[in-house]
């Protein structure tokens, strides 16, 4: 199993406003469903994700099992075109996911 | 006394007279020998009059839809749920297994070769093609079916066909073929054959709820079902395979047939069954003219 | 498989039970081979299954008329299956646009 998860990003800014958008590959299993023996299947969900813009902390979330599977972020922030933005992210298991994004 | 036995015996005679005559009628005459023509049935075009008569029918129903829009689904009929999915289409939960699909599809076999050496054009392009009537194995050959076959060719295990790898295979397939346009034939009578039998399919009640395709998606289409409207028959395999939010991932046309026929409670039949591939057929050629838009995601 | 389990089950029942039971180990062979036969049509219904297993459940814990009354739900389920079969074989058309 990868120690990595994928994050697919995009950004479009317009009139100096970035509107980003993710999506999250992770199974966030809440450690309630059981698989076809009968057996829990391991809580396995993200716990945090930070957006950084030049230097400044421009989103952040603490993810829990309530969220489901392949979770899909929207936000916004001050930023121009051309620009970069880095999201870094971590589950519960250590497992870590990063994207760095250039905006549209 | 006499004139009475002479009066009978003239009426016999006469009678006797006319029989002789009449058999004399029942001579046979040879008639000229006319060669009776052929009766070939035009399977292709009863085929083609149904497809006239099920768009008919929609775009009576639905009149502010443009016919090639019914690819849409339940978005292309109802205004609110359709603001909702653009917005979803503008990052779709999909795209994550086009990519896996592209994987999949580009990592060789055990035996070095890719599913690309399986279908025409590299496997690219070629998710309109689907399902075609097979004239040499006389039965209907469905995209994900070709998958399989290719991996059993290719000395690998067949994988299963509703969700996973193969979906996301099917994916990446479909998502190559955008745009392309539907126009599966019917080539022969055997062909027919396979689409009656899809046709009755999506007409015959079946479940403990007594329920035919036909009923949900063609007489009460648009109407609602519970908190679901109903989609229309016409578009349903176009955007195949779908991501339905319900299912939280990526599924396979079959994976939806089993499903619906689960919700009339009707036992399923097997994945990849005659019956499901023949029922695909008939789905698809109702939809000729209609374009390529999967991967989709439904709610 | 399923099938096989299914029918090795009544098979078994039949002949692990006392003499007394004979109307209900009937009734859910009856209901059994009704139900394959509508599987065979392919119509069989989601339900029915569940309820055979159900009554045999019922008979080997010594219910008997909770088993009986199991079994003919079945049996009828099947039966309805197999009549919707035949109804569709030939009523099809009908529904079929014009």
């Amino acid at each position: 199993m990868s120690d990595t998860f994928k994050i697919k990003v995009r950004a479009k800014s317009k009139k100096g406003v970035v509107k980003a958008k993710l999506l999250v590959k992770h199974p966030m299993e809440s450690g309630m469903r059981k698989d076809t023996e009968g057996n829990l299947i391991p809580i396995h969900h993200l716990k945090e994700l930070t957006v950084k813009y030049k230097d400044e902390t421009v989103f952040y979330g603490e993810f829990g099992t309530g969220v489901s599977k392949d979770p899909f972020v929207a936000f916004s922030f001050k930023g121009e075109p051309g620009d970069s933005f880095v999201v870094d992210a971590i589950d519960n298991q250590g497992k870590t996911g990063k994207a760095e994004v250039v905006i549209k | 006394m006499k004139t009475l036995n002479t009066l009978l015996i003239i009426t016999l005679t006469l009678l006797m007279i006319t029989a002789c005559s009449d058999n004399g009628s029942n001579q046979k005459i040879e008639e000229p020998q006319v060669a009776t023509p052929e009766q070939t049935v035009d399977y292709q075009l009863e085929v083609d009059l149904d497809v006239k008569k099920f768009r008919s029918y929609y775009s009576d129903k639905f009149k502010n839809v443009a016919i090639e829009d019914f690819k849409d689904g339940v978005y292309a009929i109802d205004e609110a749920s359709r603001e909702q999915w653009l917005e979803i289409e503008e990052f779709p939960p999909y795209e994550l297994s086009i990519d896996e699909g592209l994987e999949f599809f580009e990592t060789p076999f055990a035996n070095g070769k890719t599913y690309s050496s399986c279908f025409e054009n590299g496997g690219q392009a070629v998710r309109q093609n689907y399902p075609y009537f097979d004239t040499e194995t006389n039965q209907v050959i469905t995209l994900e079916l070709a998958i399989n076959q290719c991996r059993e060719k290719n000395g690998e295990q067949p994988l299963s066909y509703g969700i996973g790898e193969l979906a996301a295979v099917s994916a990446y397939m479909a998502n190559s073929s955008r745009d392309k346009i539907f126009d599966v034939k019917v080539p022969n009578e055997e062909a027919y054959a396979a689409y009656i039998d899809g046709k009755q399919f999506f007409y015959s009640k079946r479940g403990q709820l007594n329920f035919s395709c036909a009923d949900c998606h063609l007489k009460i289409s648009g109407s609602h079902l519970r908190a679901d409207i109903l989609s229309p028959a016409i578009g349903h395999p176009t955007g195949m395979p779908v991501y339905r939010s319900n299912w939280g991932e990526l599924g396979t046309i079959g994976h939806r047939y089993r499903e619906c026929n689960k919700n009339v409670r009707a036992n399923p039949l097997p994945y990849q069954s005659e019956t499901y591939r023949n029922l695909e057929y008939f789905q698809t050629i109702m939809s000729n003219g209609l374009a390529v838009n999967g991967p989709s995601s439904r709610k | 498989m399923r099938t096989l389990t299914y029918s090795v089950m009544i098979l078994v029942l039949v002949f692990s039970f006392s003499s007394h039971l004979k109307a209900e180990k009937s009734l859910i062979n009856s209901a059994e081979t009704a139900r394959l036969e509508a599987k065979k049509l392919g119509f069989e219904w989601s339900t029915t299954s569940a309820l055979i297993k159900q009554a045999i459940e019922a008979l080997e814990a010594g219910d008997k008329d909770k088993a009986s009354l199991l079994a003919q739900k079945a049996l009828k389920e099947a039966q309805n299956a197999i009549k919707q079969a035949k109804y569709a074989e030939e009523n099809w058309q009908d529904a079929a646009l014009k």
